[in-house]
Order: C-alpha cells, then sequence, then structure tokens
C-alpha cells in the first residue's frame, strides 16, 4: 500500500516534492507503533525460538551450541510424523463437527426466528460461555463426563445402565465432544453474519423460477454463505493448531496433537526440541492458512 | 510436645517484631504486646535452632535465611517456627517442580542461602559448582542420624549405586562433610483403590495387568515411571536389567517399548501430572490404582475413601531429600542454623503424619509425646508412623489398623532401588517422550 502511495505520488507532475513526501512520512509515522509493537513482542520471540531450535538442551539447560539435530531428530522420527497427522485429522474431524453443528444452528437464527431482539438474545446466549476462560470451559467437562460424572450417574440413576461408560472421558471421542463445543461459536458467528447479507428477493426469486426449497438452499444460499463457512474454518484451523489443553485434561494425555508435544519437550526440558517444534508448527499454520486462502480469497466477505 | 500452630501465625508476630524490637530493646522491656523476646543472656546457652516456650521469639539478627523447593518442604508453617527460633528473617521461594530449581539455578539464579531438592536433582548442581560442602560438625543433630545415612551395613543401603551415602557425602568412606544433608525421605509404591479392588496389591506389575485395563494412573516423569516397570519387568523375569535405577539405553529401550505396547492396549486411563491430580483421580474412583505417592494415599483416606498403600514384592523404591547451602550465601550461618533446624526433630515431626521419615532420630522426642494419628488414642505417633502403629481399626471397618506396608524396618528391609540421577537421562527423557506420543 506504501509503495502504491509512493509511486502515484511520484508519477503524479501536479503535486510539489515536498507535499508529497509529507502524507508519506506521516503515514510512516502512523505505522510506527503498530510495527515497533509486532517487531517487538512478535518478531523478537519468534527469532528467539528459531535461534534455540538450532541449539542444545537437556537436564542441564540450555547451551548456545549450533547444530542441526533438533530438526534431523525430529523429521527423523515416526512418532512426530504420525502425530502430524493426527493434528490434521483431528482438526478435520473438528470441523466438519463444528460446520454440521453450525450450520443449521445460524440457519435457525436467521430463517425462523423473526424477532430481532430475539436473534440478538440467541446470538449472546452462545458467546456468554465465552466470558469464563478457555481453561474453565474445558475442565468442565470432567464433572459431566467423569465414572461417576453427571452423565453416567444419571443414565445409572434411570436404569439404563450398569456399569459407568468408560469411554466419556480420557478418549478421543470425549476429547472431541469438548472441541466442538470450544470451537462452535466461530463458526456461528461469521455463518450468522453471511446468511444476513443474503437478499431475501434473490431466494424470491429462485423460488418464482420454479426451485423447491431443497434447490434453493443447495444452489442459493449454501454458494453464498461460502463466505462465512471460510472465516469460521479459518478461525477454527488456525485455534485448533494450537490447541494443548483439550488433549491432556479431556484426553487423558495419551494421544497429543502438536501442541501438546511441544509442551511434553518442556516438561522434560528439551528447550531446543521445542523451540523446534514450534518453528514446524509455525510453518504448517502459514501453509494451512495459505493453501485454504487459495480457495477463497477472505477479502470478500 | 507436638505444637499446632496456625498458619499465618507467625505473620503478625513477624511485624510486630520489625516495628516493636527496637522500641522494646530501647525501653529493656521483655514483654511487648503479649510476646516475650528471650534475653541475650538466656540465649547464649541455647542453639539458634533450639525449641522456645510457646509465646516466645528470638530476637531478630539482622541476617536472612532464603530457601528455595519444593512446596513439599518449603511452606510457612516450618519457616515461621524457624524465624520464630532463631531470629532470622525466613523467606522462602517455591517451584511447581524440581527441575525448575535446576533450570533457575542452573541458569544464573543466585538469591538464595539454601536450595531443598529431591536429591537425585542435586548433583547437576553440585558438579556445576553452585553449592559448598558442609563439615559435618556443624549439624549437631547429626549424632542421632540413622544409620541409613551412615553405614553400608544399613537396610536400605544400595552397594551397586552407593546410595544414599554417595549423594550425601563428598567423601562417603570418611563421612566429614555434606554436599546435601538429608532432610525427610520415604518410598514409594502405589496407591489403590481397596473397596474398588476387593483385595491387596502387591506387586508393581498390577500398574500394568490387563485385570485393570482402563482403571490405571501412571506419573508423566521420564525417570521414575520407567524405573519402577524396570523392576517389575526384572523381577517377572521379563527383561534381564543390570540395575533398574540406572538403566542402559538399550534397557530403557526394552521398558519403554513394553510401556508403549500397554498404552496402545489402553491400559492407561490417566497420565497424572501433579499431586492433587492424583489425589482427585484415586478419590472419585477415576482410576483404581496409581503409582500413587504415601502422601496421596493418606489424602484420599481423609476423604473417607478406602484407599490402600501396597507393600509390592519386587520393592519399594526409595528417595531423599535433602538441604543444601549455596557457594555464594552471605548468609552462611544462617543458612547452617535453618540445616540444624530441620534437622532438630521437630521439623521431621511435623511431616511424619504426610509419612515421612527423618534421618535423624530426634523427632521421637516430639512425637512421643503426642496421640493425633490413632483415632482410638492409645498409640502414640511415633509408634504409629515408625513402628507401623497396629490399633484396633483406624476406622471402623476399615482393612488397615495402623500405618499402611507396617514399620519402618519392614519398610526398608524391601527396597528396589533408589532414585538415583541415572547416567544417560537425556535418553530416559526422549525415550520417555515417545511413550507419551504413542
Amino acid at each position: 500500500m506504501l509503495e502504491a502511495a509512493r509511486s502515484t505520488s511520484s508519477n503524479n507532475g501536479m503535486r510539489s516534492p515536498l507535499s508529497a513526501r509529507r502524507p508519506e512520512l506521516f503515514s510512516w509515522l502512523l505505522a510506527l507503533p503498530g510495527t515497533l509493537w509486532i517487531v517487538l513482542f512478535v518478531g523478537v520471540p519468534l527469532a528467539a525460538i528459531v535461534m534455540f531450535s538450532f541449539w542444545k538442551a537437556g537436564f542441564s539447560g540450555l547451551r548456545p551450541e549450533y547444530n542441526l539435530l533438533n530438526y534431523q531428530r525430529m523429521l527423523a522420527s515416526s512418532s512426530f510424523w504420525s502425530i502430524t497427522l493426527w493434528t490434521y485429522q483431528v482438526l478435520l474431524m473438528v470441523l466438519a463437527g463444528v460446520m454440521l453443528l453450525a450450520y443449521p444452528a445460524a440457519y435457525f437464527i436467521w430463517r425462523v426466528i423473526k424477532d430481532e431482539r430475539w436473534r440478538t438474545g440467541i446470538i449472546l446466549l452462545c458467546i456468554v460461555p465465552f466470558w469464563t476462560s478457555y481453561l474453565t470451559r474445558t475442565i468442565t467437562w470432567l464433572p459431566m463426563f467423569g465414572r461417576e460424572g453427571v452423565v453416567n450417574s444419571t443414565l445409572k440413576g434411570l436404569g439404563l445402565i450398569d456399569e459407568p461408560i468408560e469411554f466419556l472421558l480420557y478418549t478421543p471421542y470425549s476429547m472431541m465432544l469438548a472441541l466442538w463445543f470450544l470451537y462452535i461459536v466461530f463458526m456461528i458467528g461469521p455463518l450468522y453474519y453471511s446468511m444476513r447479507r443474503i437478499d431475501e428477493d434473490i431466494m424470491s426469486a429462485a423460488a418464482v423460477l420454479g426451485a423447491n426449497p431443497v434447490r434453493v438452499f443447495f444452489l442459493v444460499v449454501l454458494p453464498m454463505t461460502k463466505p462465512g463457512l471460510m472465516a469460521g474454518a479459518l478461525f477454527v484451523m488456525v485455534l485448533g493448531m494450537g490447541e494443548f489443553f483439550t488433549e491432556r485434561v479431556i484426553g487423558g494425555a495419551q494421544n497429543p496433537m502438536l501442541a501438546g508435544l511441544i509442551l511434553r519437550q518442556i516438561d522434560i526440558f528439551q528447550w531446543a526440541r521445542a523451540s523446534a517444534l514450534a518453528v514446524f508448527l509455525t510453518f504448517i499454520t502459514l501453509a494451512t492458512v495459505a493453501i485454504m486462502l487459495r480457495f477463497f480469497d477472505l477479502r470478500k466477505v | 510436645m507436638l505444637k499446632d500452630r496456625k498458619p499465618n501465625h507467625g505473620y503478625i508476630r513477624r511485624d510486630l517484631l520489625k516495628s516493636g524490637i527496637a522500641a522494646g530493646a530501647a525501653l529493656g522491656v521483655a514483654g511487648l504486646g503479649g510476646l516475650t523476646i528471650v534475653n541475650p543472656a538466656r540465649a547464649a546457652d541455647r542453639m539458634p535452632w533450639d525449641d522456645l516456650p510457646d509465646g516466645e521469639s528470638a530476637s531478630a539478627t539482622g541476617m536472612q535465611l532464603r530457601t528455595i523447593g519444593l512446596g513439599v518442604s518449603v511452606q510457612d508453617r516450618f519457616l515461621n517456627e524457624f524465624q520464630r527460633r532463631s531470629g532470622h528473617e525466613a523467606i522462602g521461594k517455591v517451584a511447581g517442580l524440581t527441575p525448575m530449581i535446576t533450570e533457575w539455578l542452573a541458569g544464573g539464579y543466585r538469591n538464595y542461602d539454601t536450595n531443598e531438592t529431591n536429591a537425585n536433582r542435586n548433583a547437576a548442581l553440585w558438579d556445576n559448582g553452585l553449592l559448598q560442602a558442609i563439615p559435618v560438625e556443624k549439624v549437631k543433630p547429626w549424632a542421632h542420624a540413622r544409620d541409613l545415612y551412615t553405614s553400608t551395613s544399613a537396610l536400605g543401603y544400595d552397594a551397586g549405586t552407593g546410595w544414599p551415602l554417595a549423594e550425601i557425602w563428598v567423601d562417603p568412606s570418611t563421612q566429614r562433610e555434606f554436599k546435601l544433608v538429608p532432610q525427610f525421605f520415604n518410598c514409594d509404591s502405589i496407591g489403590y483403590r481397596y473397596d474398588l479392588i476387593g483385595r491387596d496389591i502387591d506387586s508393581w506389575g498390577s500398574l500394568v495387568d490387563p485385570e485393570f485395563k482402563g482403571k490405571v494412573g501412571i506419573f508423566n516423569d521420564s525417570l521414575l515411571t520407567p524405573g519402577w516397570c524396570a523392576g517389575y519387568m526384572k523381577h517377572a523375569g521379563l527383561a534381564d536389567i543390570k540395575q533398574t535405577g540406572n538403566m542402559s539405553n538399550k534397557e530403557v529401550d526394552t521398558v519403554i517399548d513394553f510401556l508403549i505396547e500397554r498404552k496402545k492396549d489402553g491400559q492407561f486411563r490417566a497420565i497424572w501430572e501433579d499431586y492433587g491430580q492424583c489425589v482427585n483421580l484415586l478419590a472419585s474412583g477415576e482410576i483404581w490404582l496409581a503409582d500413587a505417592w504415601n502422601p496421596v494415599v493418606e489424602d484420599v483416606k481423609k476423604q473417607d475413601v478406602v484407599c490402600k498403600y501396597a507393600f509390592p514384592k519386587e520393592g519399594f523404591t526409595a528417595w531423599f531429600h535433602g538441604v543444601a547451602v549455596a557457594k555464594d550465601t552471605p548468609n552462611f550461618d544462617a543458612a547452617v542454623d535453618y540445616v540444624n533446624f530441620c534437622l532438630e526433630g521437630w521439623w521431621g515431626a511435623q511431616v511424619a503424619p504426610q509419612g515421612y521419615y527423618s534421618p535423624t532420630t530426634t523427632c521421637e522426642n516430639y512425637l512421643k509425646n503426642s496421640y493425633r494419628t490413632d483415632p482410638a488414642g492409645k498409640i502414640n505417633d511415633y509408634d504409629w508412623w515408625y513402628n507401623g502403629g497396629a490399633s484396633e481399626d483406624p476406622k471402623p471397618g476399615w482393612p488397615i489398623d495402623g500405618r499402611d506396608t507396617g514399620s519402618f524396618a519392614k519398610r526398608w528391609n524391601n527396597i528396589m532401588h533408589w532414585m538415583v540421577w541415572p547416567d544417560d537421562p537425556d535418553y530416559y527423557a526422549e525415550r520417555w517422550n515417545d511413550f507419551l506420543s504413542a
């Protein structure tokens, strides 16, 4: 943008060079605090992590002895690759689940609820749980799903089961459920707002031209809510890439994802290898976002 | 006599002391706002760590004692009592995990006088020259040390590694200088829900036994968990392992591969990471058995849950916790007073109800006159915690009469290995990570 501004001003012979330089300087100054903040609090730590990833670490501490061992070990480890695969598997399942759960919900708010106050109220209800911390929302599943938890004791009380259902906690299933609930609001919001932008006349027009409601949905509504789905998907993927706590607390710490693997390296004081993993995670997160953006330009939302 | 001291009591006293001492000294008044300050004449014939009558406090020395350690030993109740007795201002810094302290100190943290640590982490600090030796004659209560810490023929001595003597002494054969002064110690086994299992557990193998599939919790620790598993495998003839506490890389591979296989079968319900979590998992019945620590079991029992501590046929895993003095401390005298205080007896008596033992026998003076554990009030605390108790019932209907797993001698006659610092801890860590990720 700055490049563009400079080229137009220099190509424009009507303006004096002095007046052209002043807005340029001003816009640089405007960008300065933000740039400084990003350099200090994002650039420097990131550079430090990249640097540490080439150091050595162990129980005796982190030592600046440059080597490629951390990366070699990481890339040669089969468990690392299976964890990377598992991370994507989980995220795709989270994404699918969240989309399937969020779409009817958003559609319901848009088409069925007509009163604007009710709409706001229901959207607010979706957001309220997010006023508590991420940790609290995750830990809440423990008393819910435990062997002696709410679900098991209710089912037992109703005489439906004799033995507690054990897959409810510390399994990939429980982890998935917790993740759906964690991320669903990031999908409902963008979806609902993209639905609201649909001109109802277009739908009437489709109906008048003979399309049944199913065709209207698949040929008109769905394509027009793609921006919302895409925005929600980006939220879920980027947040999910950093997911470490749910897996640990609800998944029983037995099926780590990449971010959890970083934590496990830190637990055993392998700072250097944790850094190499962090660099890798940053890289594939950016790559994932880039690929998603190739399919859809978010700026159109 | 064992006195109950309310937490934070000492904070108030400390503030009073700070504001009142100068005025009190100037006026020559001994009693000040209900508290007595020991006068210098009487203080002369007592050691700074000796007990004081209730309500009395030593006058401030102007010296500080800054100690660093885990919450298990660095606690207000201990620091307040030390300050009351010695007059040194006691400041504690608490870390969440032992390795964290190692990181701090190795990373250049110097604002401490004493470091309280599990012995297996001390070598890293000693070898880096961060600590100083303490002459044995400066530690007065050591005259009453248990032979476990002085003799190679004591119950529990491990000839293979030389532990515990090897980590205590600069030279174990002469025993003139401490590297690390033992503070408290115990041996670990398995905590289990007797009410759910219905019988006694007597082997580490139960933790990997398919009978308890999905009901086991194990500790997220790259050294301790492979350690007990190795002990089980060796005893059961599943693997040929020389020293289960200090394995070769190949032996570590064997043990971890076995654990990975068990994990993939769904053996482990949860991998516990801190003390409170283990208590909750056991108390709620989420897990039925775990490589739990003695105090975990005592805490679960306090919730009226019938939990027991196993007597494993492979043996217990032994450890000790000690105090070391920083090399550059400006408060050497206060540091030595603190070391003495920890062994004087009061400290050891305080931790006995958590199942911990004191390296000196001086705690008897306090425990033998106290009857706080036996519900019937007949057996004194020393007989309960050191001799195994054997009261009628700790509670009506409970399957435990006295201390779980019996007397000091019975336990220490059954040691699998000491939790030593292995030759290649990084390899343990690397393979443990494979286990966690499998």
